[in-house]
C-alpha cells in the first residue's frame, strides 16, 4: 500500500519513473485516503474517481515511453480548489446557485497541470464564492481541521489546505485574495503560497475582485510549491492582467543559501492582541533564518487596522460588481439561492460604489491602497523579505466566523496589506501551540517568488517545525 | 433604533440596485452589519490622503491589447450547454418588461 504522507511531488514523479508503482495505484491510494477521511474532513466538494482512474491509465502508457518524460506531474493526483473551472466536471464555488454549472472549459491553471500531466482528482471544499477564512460558509457544509475536527481549517481555501495537511493529496491548488491561500495554510500546518498579483493566470477561476486574486499551491514542502508555482506561472493571453514577466526554473533555483539577505520584522505586525505564544514563535523562526546567514531588522510600517479597512470596501465593492453577472440566465441557478454572506457583501459593495457614496468609500479606499503601496515600496528598498505572523490564532472552533461579519477581515488582518499592494507571500508551519499549528509569513516584491521561497527552503531543510510546541 | 450610518431611504435603494431579494429579518440583520463596517472605515480619517492618488490596480500595467483577429471558441452547443431554458439554439431570457416594482 502507498503511503502518501511519505511522498512529495519529485518522490512520487521517480517511484513512477522507475516503475515502483504505477499511476492507477498512486490514484487509487490517493482517492482511499480521500475516501476514509471524507466523513470526519468534508475537504471535497467533488471526487472525480472514474476520471482520474481513466487519466492514471493514459499516464501509466505514457510512462513507458521516455519521450513523455519531460512532463514534471504525469501520473500525480493533484486536488483543485472548487473555483477553477473544469472542463465537463461540476465547478460550484461551494454556492448553490452554481450547483448545476459544468463549465465548457478548464481554466489556464487546471489546462497548465493538466499538461504537466497531472491528474484532477477532486474539487475541494471552501467558502462560498471564497468569502470568508473559515471554510464553514460552503454551501455544502464546513471542512474540518485534520489537527482537531472541533477547529475550523480557516480559509476561504479551506479544502485545499486540509487534504494536503491529512494526505488526501500530496499536493493541491487554492486561491487567494487577501489571505485565503496562507490563512487556511496557517491553521493546517501547511506551506501556502500566494504569488504576485498577475503571475498567474486568473482564467476561468470564478472571480471575488479582480484586482486581488491570485491562484497558488497548497504543499507539504518548499521544493512542491515551488514546482506547482513553476506550472501554473506566466502570461495568459486569456488574462490582461498577467505580464510578459520570464518565469525562473523556481524549484531548480532553490538553494539554502540565504546569506545576505535582509529580513524585516515590522513592528505594527507583532500585534499586543495576537493570541499568546504565536509573536514568540514566529520570533524563533525569525531567528532561526538569522542564525543561517540571514540579517534581521525591525522596520515600522502603517498598521494593519488600515487594510482592514482598506480592503473591506475594495473586496466588497469587487464582490458585487462580480456576482452581479449570476443571474440564472445562462447557466447556474437565480439569486435567491445566494447566501447571507455573499448578500451581505453584494450590499456593502453596491453601496461602497453607489453614486453620492463612491467618493466617501471607494475612491478614499483606492487612496489608502496607494498609501499602503508607498509604505510596501519604502520597505522593498530596506529589506529583502518582510516576516511577521499569519494569522492572529490559531485554528478556531466551528462556528466562529457565523455572525460575525468581519470575520474574515480580522483573520486575515496581517496579510491584507501586503493584498492590496499584490505583492508575494508565503506562509511556512513554524510550531504548534495545543496542538494546533503556527504559521509565519513571508512576503517579497513583485515577482520574487524565489527569494522567500529560498528563505521558507532553508528553514525547512535546517528546522523541524513539529518539535516547536507551547 | 439608535443612528444608522445608512438611511432606511438608501438602504432599500441599494437593495433594488443589487436585484436582491431580502425578508424582513433579513434586511434588519444586513443593515446593521452595514452599519457596523462602514463605522470600521471611520479609521480613514486618521489618515491624510490629500494628494494622494487613487491605486485601482496593483499591477501597473496599462492598455493591454492584442490583435482584433477571431480565435477558436465555444461551438453553439457549448455555449448553450449550461442555459436552463434554449429555443432554437438561443438562450431564452425572463421577460424584462414584466418586473414589477416592489
Amino acid at each position: 500500500m502507498i503511503d502518501i504522507s511519505t511522498l512529495t511531488l519529485r518522490s512520487a514523479r521517480q517511484a513512477l519513473d522507475k516503475h515502483e508503482f504505477s499511476s492507477v495505484e498512486l490514484t487509487m491510494a490517493t482517492l482511499e485516503s480521500i475516501e476514509k477521511q471524507e466523513p470526519n474532513l468534508h475537504s471535497f466538494i467533488t471526487v472525480l474517481s472514474d476520471d482520474a482512474i481513466e487519466a492514471a491509465k493514459l499516464a501509466d502508457q505514457k510512462l513507458t515511453s521516455p519521450a513523455q518524460s519531460h512532463q514534471p506531474l504525469l501520473g500525480i493526483p493533484t486536488s483543485i480548489k472548487d473555483n477553477f473551472s473544469t472542463q465537463g466536471q461540476k465547478t460550484t464555488a461551494s454556492s448553490n446557485v452554481l450547483d448545476n454549472y459544468y463549465p465548457p472549459f478548464d481554466s489556464t491553471v487546471v489546462a497548465k497541470l493538466k499538461k504537466a500531466g497531472a491528474i484532477i482528482v477532486g474539487k475541494n471544499n471552501m467558502d462560498a464564492w471564497a468569502h470568508g477564512s473559515s471554510t464553514e460558509t460552503s454551501d455544502f457544509g464546513p471542512t474540518h481541521n485534520p489537527h482537531d475536527l472541533s477547529k475550523l481549517p480557516g480559509g476561504s481555501s479551506g479544502g485545499s489546505a486540509a487534504a494536503v495537511s491529512a494526505n488526501q493529496v500530496i499536493a493541491a491548488i487554492g486561491s487567494e485574495t487577501a489571505g485565503s491561500i496562507r490563512q487556511p495554510a496557517s491553521w493546517c500546518g501547511v506551506i501556502g503560497f500566494k504569488p504576485t498579483y498577475g503571475r498567474v493566470s486568473r482564467y476561468g477561476v470564478v472571480a471575488m475582485e479582480a484586482t486581488l486574486d491570485s491562484p497558488g499551491p497548497l504543499t507539504d514542502n518548499v521544493p512542491d510549491a515551488a514546482t506547482l508555482l513553476g506550472i501554473i506561472a506566466g502570461h495568459d493571453p486569456l488574462d490582461a492582467t498577467t505580464p510578459d514577466v520570464v518565469v525562473p526554473d523556481y524549484a531548480k533555483n532553490l538553494t539554502t543559501e540565504i546569506k545576505g539577505l535582509k529580513i524585516g520584522l515590522p513592528k505594527e505586525y507583532f500585534m499586543s492582541d495576537t493570541q499568546p505564544g504565536i509573536n514568540d514563535l514566529v520570533k524563533k523562526s525569525a531567528l532561526q533564518l538569522e542564525k543561517l546567514g540571514a540579517t534581521l531588522v525591525e522596520v515600522s510600517m502603517l498598521d494593519p487596522k488600515y487594510s482592514i479597512a482598506d480592503y473591506t470596501i475594495i473586496q466588497r465593492s469587487g464582490v458585487s460588481s462580480n456576482l452581479s453577472r449570476y443571474d440564472g440566465v445562462r447557466y447556474g441557478h437565480d439569486r435567491t439561492l445566494l447566501g447571507s454572506e455573499a448578500k451581505r457583501r453584494i450590499m456593502l459593495g453596491t453601496y461602497a460604489l453607489s453614486s453620492g457614496f463612491y467618493d466617501a468609500y471607494y475612491l478614499r479606499a483606492q487612496q489608502v491602497r496607494m498609501l499602503l503601496k508607498r509604505d510596501f515600496d519604502r520597505i522593498f528598498t530596506q529589506v529583502d523579505a518582510i516576516l511577521a505572523p499569519t494569522s492572529p490564532s490559531t485554528a478556531l472552533p466551528i462556528g466562529s466566523s457565523l455572525n460575525h461579519p468581519m470575520f474574515g477581515e480580522i483573520a486575515d488582518v496581517l496579510i491584507e496589506g501586503s493584498s492590496l499592494t499584490g505583492h508575494t507571500g508565503v506562509n511556512i508551519p513554524v510550531g504548534l501551540i495545543k496542538g494546533l499549528p503556527v504559521g509565519t509569513q513571508l512576503i517579497a516584491n513583485h515577482f520574487c517568488e524565489q527569494t522567500i521561497l529560498n528563505l521558507a527552503y532553508a528553514y525547512e531543510q535546517a528546522t523541524n517545525w513539529k518539535e516547536n510546541k507551547l | 433604533m439608535t443612528s444608522t450610518v445608512i438611511s432606511d431611504a438608501d438602504f432599500a435603494k441599494t437593495v433594488k440596485m443589487a436585484k436582491l431579494k431580502l425578508n424582513p429579518d433579513e434586511a434588519l440583520k444586513i443593515h446593521s452589519q452595514l452599519d457596523e463596517a462602514l463605522k470600521a472605515i471611520e479609521v480613514f480619517n486618521e489618515l491624510d490622503l490629500s494628494n494622494v492618488e487613487p491605486l485601482s490596480h496593483p499591477s501597473g500595467l496599462k492598455n493591454v491589447l492584442r490583435e482584433d483577429v477571431v480565435t477558436p471558441s465555444f461551438t453553439q452547443d457549448q455555449a448553450l450547454q449550461n442555459a436552463p431554458a434554449t429555443h432554437k439554439g438561443y438562450v431564452m431570457v425572463p421577460g424584462v418588461f414584466e418586473e414589477q416594482d416592489s
